[in-house]
């Protein structure tokens, strides 16, 4: 504790110096804090939405896009760790596009998505798909392909069926996998949604409004408030994690 | 109870990559038998087990009266993710929903290999003999008709292990299960066995059997099975030297 | 306790979503503008020529700027405070009325249309409707601009007072920001021969038929006829074109008067205007079905940038009619 005040200490304090010398051309710190906690509530005038409504539009859509992902990567990821042949059915398809950064697909997505209503949310849905699908389903097929060989067999040694080795063992052997899968996932999800949101128009969400900020221009309070939100929703999304973590894996 | 004709009677040979571990291994168990199964470090006594457990290929045959068959490992294989409780509960939940009186049965299995109040206990919050015993304790719940032990005591202090083959034999005697054992360690299945099978060196075959006819509870200090310990130790030495 | 979270979740989505009734607005490029609008995934757009055209091919012009805002400033011609000669400055602006004369002429009319096929890369037919929508200029009216930065404050736009960036008044700002100087000095036919050593480096907007006289100076040898040394380099919008500015990239540039007036104030980027290119040619464009502007309440419409003159076009006519402007 004492040393996370201490690390958050030394951000501030560099750059308090930093703007006070003039090395960086940024307001001061207690500054952009006014400013967070005004928007926190007030909306902004220019978008007329505060920062609660922008991080909702943000969330939702990293929400509706990561779960999506879970949904399908982490049966997949089991599958792939437990069968080697859909592995190796599967891993050709996925070690093409898997190297694809999901903020290259954008233009991509915006032009496939172009003809349904909603393009743009369903197009910034379909990037963090991508972006959180990769990490989850690597990290569940690891886990699960690392599942304790001997353990199988003692199943097998009981005559356990293939459907409870799966749900026995297997599964509960790639629950540690599957939460840092979500864990990395969220985190990914959430900072292409951010870059998706400065590059087309999303009416409301944080990469958008910082966006529109420097637009706008002469905002760097605001600009700052965002990102400050950006980074306290990643880090909340964490801790939320990792608690799960604690609770789902009492036994580790 | 199967009457009086064996319970099992096998004649295997196995290879791995045409690398001959067991030349021949043949042998009858009794039921209400006690065999345990002594033989060098690598001679294919797991193996001889697994065979017989189903879980790997072999050449020759086995006539086995029985599918009820428990397995205590080597090393323990409990799931980490599991209390003691739900450890000895698994061979059933594969099978079927779990019910109040499963729960039950488990329990007192449990009280019966030393573990009372620590059913809610994950394995990494138990010592070494305490995980084997839930090992036993999963094997027995299952009612098999015959229970193959890999060396379950291995690696345990020599204090603890012999208290674990005392509690082992008084629970054999209550219910006279048909017992495989197998151990490396002379004194152990002298201990504990009513015969038993001396296998030689890889490729293994059948050295020699020894029948032990001791009282029990048996007295590791005296003649009588210093006797039996050095009549197995020669069959096994003869072997290696020849 | 579940319960709760989920009482607590919803209710902020709630606090998310309940708005005012209005009319929607969402900032678009306005490429991105033509195919939503074409997808009818937007109900209307505030863009400026030859999207207004283009956007006539599906809907139709509900509200020309000019019957909003009358002579309502548009693109402009800007230089870097930083760079300081004038004579340089004197050659482009020269070139600058040439070639804008050059448009106005009816009897260059097919010649005008083809350079403004060739530089928008737009069908002739387009160019030629978009064409006569457009008020060509070589300086903008000063009443107009003051007015759009009466809407800036209005509406909350501007982050900094004239004071803090060194200006005594209103008055004293526009008379250094709109510089007449240059202009007035170059009034005489006669090509001003340039004979410094400065390579100039001019900054303008991709396609951008505003921008038409900067693509006739080069034509037409206007700009050649200075003996001026030129470089060009082309910009997405406005806001790059001001970002260039900022780091020194350009010495002048063609670009919307609203990014201009906006990051000139905002981010205190030390640019002066010294001419200006058109006036009015936008448009209000919305799909056939709708009647009446009154029609557009609970739509979504498309602007290209807050605090544009097409922001405020829209927010002009919506005030008229009583209703209101919501960010989507
Ligand atoms: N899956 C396998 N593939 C190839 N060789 C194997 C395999 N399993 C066992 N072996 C070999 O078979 C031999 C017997 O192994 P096994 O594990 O049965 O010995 P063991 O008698 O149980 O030894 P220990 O007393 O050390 O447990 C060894 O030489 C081992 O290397
Ligand atoms: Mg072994």
């Amino acid at each position: 504790m004492r040393l996370k005040i201490l690390s958050i200490a030394t951000v501030l304090i560099l750059w308090y110096a930093a703007v006070l010398v003039g090395v960086l051309a940024l307001p001061l710190p207690h500054e952009v804090a006014e400013k967070f906690i005004a928007l926190f509530f007030n909306p902004e005038p220019v978008l007329g939405k505060n920062l609660i409504q922008h991080s909702i539009s943000s969330l939702i859509r990293v929400i509706s896009g990561s779960f999506i992902a879970f949904f399908l990567a982490i049966p997949l990821g089991i599958l792939m760790g437990w069968r080697l042949s859909v592995d190796a059915y599967f891993s050709t398809m996925i070690e093409v596009f898997r190297p694809i950064p999901p903020l290259a697909w954008i233009p991509l997505a915006y032009i496939i998505f172009a003809g349904f209503s909603n393009s743009t949310q369903l197009a910034q849905i379909f990037i963090v798909f991508l972006g959180a699908f990769f990490p989850c389903l690597l990290s569940t097929r690891e886990f699960a392909r690392a599942t304790d060989k001997n353990l199988i067999e003692m199943a097998k040694a009981f005559r356990a069926s293939d459907a409870s080795i799966l749900k026995e063992v297997v599964i509960p052997s790639s629950i540690p996998g599957i939460i840092s899968g979500v864990r990395i996932g969220l985190g990914i999800g959430w900072m292409t949604i951010v870059a998706a949101e400065m590059l087309a128009t999303s009416g409301s969400g944080l990469g958008y409004f910082i966006m529109v900020m420097y637009e706008v221009g002469g905002r760097v309070e605001e600009i700052i408030s965002g990102m400050a939100m950006i980074g306290l929703i990643g880090y909340l999304m964490n801790e939320v994690v990792i608690l799960a973590e604690k609770k789902l894996l009492r036994w580790r | 109870m199967k009457g009086f004709t064996e319970i099992m009677e096998i004649s295997i040979s196995k290879s791995f990559n045409g690398f001959k571990v067991i030349e021949n291994i043949s042998f009858r168990v009794n039921p209400g038998e006690f065999v345990c199964v002594v033989g060098k470090s690598g001679c294919g006594k797991t193996t001889l087990l697994r065979i017989i457990a189903g879980l790997e290929e072999y050449e020759g045959e086995i006539k086995l009266d029985t599918e009820r068959i428990g397995f205590v490992f080597q090393d323990d294989r409990l799931l980490p993710w599991k209390t003691a409780l739900e450890n000895v509960l698994f061979p059933i939940g594969i099978e079927k929903k779990i019910e109040k009186g499963d729960v039950e049965l488990a329990k007192k299995i449990l009280k019966l290999v030393g573990l009372e109040g620590f059913e809610g206990y994950y394995p990494k919050e138990l010592s070494g003999g305490m995980r084997q015993r839930v090992g036993l304790a999963r094997a027995i719940i299952i009612q098999p008709d015959i229970l193959l032990m890999d060396e379950p005591f291995a690696s345990l202090d020599e204090l603890t292990r012999q208290k674990m083959q005392e509690e082992l034999i008084q629970l054999w005697e209550r219910d006279r299960k048909t017992v495989i054992f197998v151990t490396h360690s002379i004194d152990e299945a002298v201990f504990l066995a009513t015969r038993i099978v001396v296998l030689t060196p890889r490729p293994s075959k059948v050295a020699g059997e020894v029948k032990i006819d001791l009282p029990r509870p048996r007295d590791r200090t005296s003649s009588e099975f210093n006797l039996y310990k050095r009549k197995v130790l020669n069959l096994l030495r003869l072997k290696s030297e020849s | 306790m579940n319960k709760i979270y989920l009482t607590v979740f919803l209710s902020i989505l709630l606090l998310g979503c309940s708005q005012p009734e209005g009319i929607y607005v969402v900032k678009l490029s306005p490429p991105d503008m033509i195919e939503q609008f074409k997808l009818k995934q937007i109900d209307g757009f505030v863009a400026w020529e030859p999207f207004v055209t283009k956007g006539e091919e599906f809907g139709k012009v509900m509200l020309k700027s000019s019957d909003i805002w009358k002579h309502h400033p548009c693109c402009v011609v800007a230089h870097s405070a930083s760079f300081k000669d004038d004579d340089a400055l004197k050659a482009v602006v020269w070139a600058h009325v040439k070639a804008t004369e050059f448009i106005k002429d009816e009897k260059n009319k097919e010649k005008v249309i083809e350079y403004a096929s060739e530089f928008t890369g737009l069908e002739k037919n387009v160019v030629a409707k978009a064409l006569e929508n457009i008020e060509y200029t070589t300086y903008p009216n000063e009443k107009e601009f003051r007015f759009y930065f009466e809407k800036l404050k209005e509406y909350g736009l501007l982050t900094k007072k004239l004071s803090d960036l060194g200006y005594k008044s209103e008055d004293d700002f526009f008379s250094d920001f709109l510089r007449k100087d240059i202009i007035e000095a170059v009034k005489k036919s006669e090509p001003p021969k340039y004979d410094g050593k400065v390579r100039i480096r001019i900054g303008y907007l991709t396609a951008d038929l505003h921008q038409l006289a900067l693509y006739v100076a080069v034509k037409e040898g206007y700009l050649d006829a200075t003996s001026l040394k030129y470089e060009l380099k082309q910009y997405k919008n406005g806001v790059a074109v001001m970002e260039a500015f900022r780091a020194g990239e350009i010495d002048v540039a063609y670009l919307g008067g609203a990014p201009a007036t906006l990051k000139r104030v905002n981010d205190d980027i030390g640019i002066r205007i010294i001419a200006g290119a058109n006036n009015e040619g936008s448009a209000l464009v919305v799909q056939n079905n709708i009647e009446s502007f009154k029609d557009l309440k609970g739509k979504t419409v498309a602007i290209p940038g807050y605090g544009t003159v097409q922001d405020f076009l829209l927010r002009i006519a919506a005030e008229k009619y009583g209703m209101k402007v919501i960010s989507k």
